[in-house]
């Protein structure tokens, strides 16, 4: 009753709109959605509606679909009798269709024409540009990597880079068009949505240099197996010469397939030694010797799980003709990045918020972290992991047992769909302390401070949008 | 699920500091916790109890609607049943609401509430309740009881001499001899049972001593005159447990040395009366304005007057939880115990904090303390079967 409700009341059509919106307007899955009859009521928790020019159009469309029910509903009853009248109330999810139909027609008619204009006028714009081009991609990292290269490379190049996490080709070609000017150095992040999208966006930006970030099972509703990902980020080696990808060992399937490219991790890369890492609230120290040469280095970043992307900057900005003494200033000035790893001090208490942490290899070098840190008490929150497709039962197992096998003393876990894998895995791997299953997430990240003391680290991993469940 | 009552407000000097106690301190947190329903119980200035959701709402005091507010309420009615039921008329049909407490919480500091009255009831009542007993609340609050009863326990105190206002007022001119003839000026005038230093003034000579008694027997019909301790430093402890004592960590109140923690200092002034002293001396806000926690004091020191605190602690029979205030001379290192608080305003979460306590698992613990040691209360025989009525 109270879902049916949450549908006629005049809240619902623009629930209906910001769903939408949360979807990136996908008609597919807003239907999908919405055909397993939600309560409206509960479904828009975290995000706010943006009022942008499509989301206008959405939203205008949902109420006056809602206003033509409405209406319809009082005229059947006026002209057949109210019996009639409950029957079209019932049919108000149309509302839902209209909205389909309607995103589906902005899409083909307005949208799509739009944005291949946008992409040819950034192609040209490329091709009469001279600038070093580095495209970051992989399943995590890629926003971290482009960041410190960003940071890096600034001390002794002209140096742009895509915006947040703006990883497709449209919000490419309009940072193209918008903000890249005579800069000696783009920095491009990939996104992969789907298969063939690297190959699409490298045909679009041309790229020099690239950086394979890691691999790991996300968006496997839309890759069939992490082969087809392996396959996609090994594509860009049709583009990129192998001495000028350097790529991550943890993602092996990527380096079976490109075995020429320059790879490293947290104790070597091309020839260089990593050693003395030393990780504490600060960041993380190490030192890279190669013969007689030596770095000592010191970032801002958090964890060891950091070292082996420092040190592929490192190697990048030599490669790009930094100094040493700009590569040592570069790699100091770089800090955690909003919602990625970074620490804050909360009543004496230590919070490493690494809430854009969606993979399970995010996951493992947080709870790797989380075990490293001094601590009177080290606790562990997160929902669990979206998009893993078929993968999701075994993904969430394996993170009970990483869990468990960092042995926090309390485990906070999001009340959804996989919490109950996670506690498998918990389960089957012994883990003894403390598990507390939260229902209402928001409650619980707001009121923090009621729930911790001093001397506590508290890991926050990954964030749950609205759009799952 | 337990519900638990938290009882805030009531006829006390100390009504507005005893509401943000329940709602910031304890209503909160035990609706975080997810194992208790919440019951917020508001005693008005009149002493009318109300029960309602929108109790919990500070900003129905902070914006002064309350008064308004509980002119449209009814007040509501307490059953004991073997127990405490809470009941509220519907307004429809005469239909009552009723509901049953299992345990009480209890946030009201000073006079009807934390000097026993209401554990008095409530022990009537039989049902838990978390903070101090009655008997303990009684001499807690009592700053005269409460220093005769740690003089006897071998713990040092200042010296002092006590009046009542009756007797003051009907010749004052043997009590100021008296005090001037046992005591060394500079003096502190306090009302014997009032806390949040309300009442409290300093004096220096004769005039400004008449003056002070006259400011606490205003207050209070009891009144204790104290002498002031030299190189003075202000530390607090606060403790909890019932048998087992844990103390939290010795705190230093920043304030200037000319000053004393008064009622301004603790809540209106965010840290001090010289404008946030503590804050440029590099103090942490708690619910009292700037302080140090834990205090800077060599560790033979601070062990020194974490035992005495525990010491007071157990001489009163306190339980669930208290705070033991003591005043140091930094020259001599002589550690004095000043008075006890027997429901520290804000439960000093922040002290608990800094201790490693959460505020969740503060009021937590203050529960399960409060149903053990109502537990162990029930062992306790209370019937005694004579022949002695069949004698009528």
């Amino acid at each position: 009753m109270k879902r049916l409700l949450s549908w006629l009341l005049p809240t619902g059509p623009k629930t209906l709109a910001y769903m939408l919106q949360q979807f990136e307007y996908n008609p597919g899955k807003f239907l999908q959605w919405a055909v397993s009859y939600p309560d409206l009521l509960q479904a828009r928790k975290r995000g706010s509606f943006v009022l942008t020019k499509r989301g206008q159009a959405m939203l205008l469309t949902a109420y006056a679909s809602y206003i033509v029910w409405l209406a319809a509903s009082v005229g059947f009853g006026a002209l057949y009798g109210w019996e009639y009248a409950s029957l079209a109330l019932l049919a108000q999810p149309a509302v839902v269709f209209v909205l389909f139909a309607g995103s589906s027609v902005l899409q083909l008619m307005v949208v799509n024409p739009s944005q291949r204009k946008e992409i040819a006028g950034a192609t040209h714009k490329l091709a009469g540009l001279s600038a070093t081009k580095i495209a970051v991609l992989g399943s995590y990292g890629k926003t971290s990597m482009k960041e410190l290269l960003l940071t890096v490379l600034s001390e002794g190049k002209s140096v742009v880079a895509t915006p947040g996490n703006k990883n497709v080709i449209i919000s490419h070609a309009r940072w193209i068009n918008k903000q890249v000017t005579d800069q000696e150095i783009l920095i491009v992040e990939y996104g992969e949505a789907e298969p063939g999208d690297i190959g699409k966006m490298a045909t679009f930006t041309k790229p020099d240099i690239a950086v394979i970030t890691g691999i790991a099972p996300a968006h496997l509703d839309y890759y069939p197996t992490l082969d087809a990902v392996a396959d996609d980020f090994a594509s860009i080696g049709d583009f990129v010469s192998a001495e000028n990808i350097y790529c991550n060992k943890v993602a092996k399937l990527v380096t079976d397939r490109l075995p020429d490219t320059v790879q490293y991790d947290h104790a070597s890369i091309a020839g260089w030694k990593i050693d003395d890492i030393n990780v504490s609230f600060d960041g993380t120290s190490f030192t890279m010797r190669k013969g007689t040469r030596k770095l000592m280095l010191h970032s801002g970043l958090l964890g060891e799980h950091h070292v082996g992307p420092l040190a592929a900057a490192v190697v990048i900005a030599k490669q790009l003709g930094l100094s040493d003494e700009q590569i040592t200033l570069g790699v100091s000035k770089t800090v955690p990045y909003e919602h990625r790893m970074e620490p804050r001090h909360l009543h004496g208490a230590w919070i490493i918020d690494d809430a854009y942490n969606g993979n399970i290899e995010g996951m493992k070098a947080g709870l790797a972290l989380l075990k490293a840190l001094p601590a009177r008490r080290r606790i562990y929150v997160t929902p669990g992991l979206v998009d893993q497709g078929v993968e999701t039962k075994s993904v969430h197992n394996t993170l009970g047992a990483l869990i468990a096998e960092s042995a926090p003393d309390k485990v906070v876990l999001m009340n959804n769909s996989v919490t109950q894998y996670i506690q498998q895995g918990l389960e089957s791997a012994g883990y003894d302390g403390d598990i507390d299953i939260q229902t209402d997430p928001l409650a619980y990240y707001t009121s923090l401070d009621q729930h911790v003391a001093a001397g506590d680290v508290v890991m926050l991993q990954n964030d749950w949008p609205d759009s799952y469940k | 699920m337990k519900t638990i009552a938290v009882i805030f407000g009531s006829r006390t000097t100390e009504h507005d500091v005893s509401v943000i106690t329940a709602i910031s301190s304890i209503i909160k947190p035990l609706e975080l916790t997810r194992q208790y329903k919440v019951e917020a119980i508001y005693i008005a200035k009149d002493g009318a109890w109300y029960w309602d959701d929108a109790l919990k709402d500070v900003s129905l005091y902070s914006s002064g609607k309350i008064q308004e507010w509980l002119h449209k309420t009814q007040p509501i009615s307490v059953q004991f049943d073997g127990g405490m039921t809470l009941v509220k008329a519907s307004g429809i049909a005469g239909r009552k609401k009723l509901q049953k407490v299992d345990v009480v919480f209890p946030s009201m500091h000073g006079t009807f509430g934390e000097d026993g009255s209401l554990m008095g009831l409530l022990r009537m009542a039989n049902v838990p309740f978390v903070g101090c007993d009655m008997d303990a609340s009684v001499l807690a609050m009592d700053k005269v009881l409460a220093k005769q009863i740690a003089e006897a326990n071998d713990v040092p105190v200042t010296k002092y001499e006590y009046l009542f206002a009756d007797a003051y007022t009907r010749k004052s001119s043997d009590a100021i001899k008296k005090i001037e003839s046992n005591l060394t000026y500079p003096l502190f005038v306090k009302p014997a049972h009032l806390g949040s230093s309300i009442g409290i003034t300093k004096a220096s000579n004769t005039a400004e001593l008449q003056r002070a008694i006259e400011v606490a027997c205003h207050y209070d019909d009891k009144v204790i005159v104290e002498e002031a301790v030299q190189n003075l430093i202000e530390v607090t402890l606060p403790i909890m447990g019932n048998d087992v004592a844990k103390p939290a960590m010795l705190e230093r109140p920043l304030t200037q040395s000319e000053d004393f923690f008064d009622f301004d200092t603790k809540y209106m002034s965010a840290g001090g009366k010289k404008g946030g002293a503590g804050k440029k001396m590099g103090g942490t806000k708690g619910s009292q304005g700037y302080s140090e926690v834990p205090a800077k004091l060599d560790d033979s020191l601070y062990k020194k007057a974490e035992n005495i605190g525990l010491s007071v602690y157990r001489s009163l029979g306190c339980s669930g939880t208290a705070r033991v205030d003591m005043l140091i001379d930094s020259k001599t290192n002589h550690v004095y115990f000043n008075e006890v608080n027997p429901l520290p305003g804000s439960l000093y979460a922040h002290n608990w904090r800094a201790a490693g306590v959460s505020n969740v698992e503060l009021v937590q613990e203050l529960v399960r303390l409060a149903e053990e040691r109502w537990q162990h209360q029930q062992r306790n025989n209370t019937v005694f079967n004579t022949n002695f009525l069949q004698q009528f």
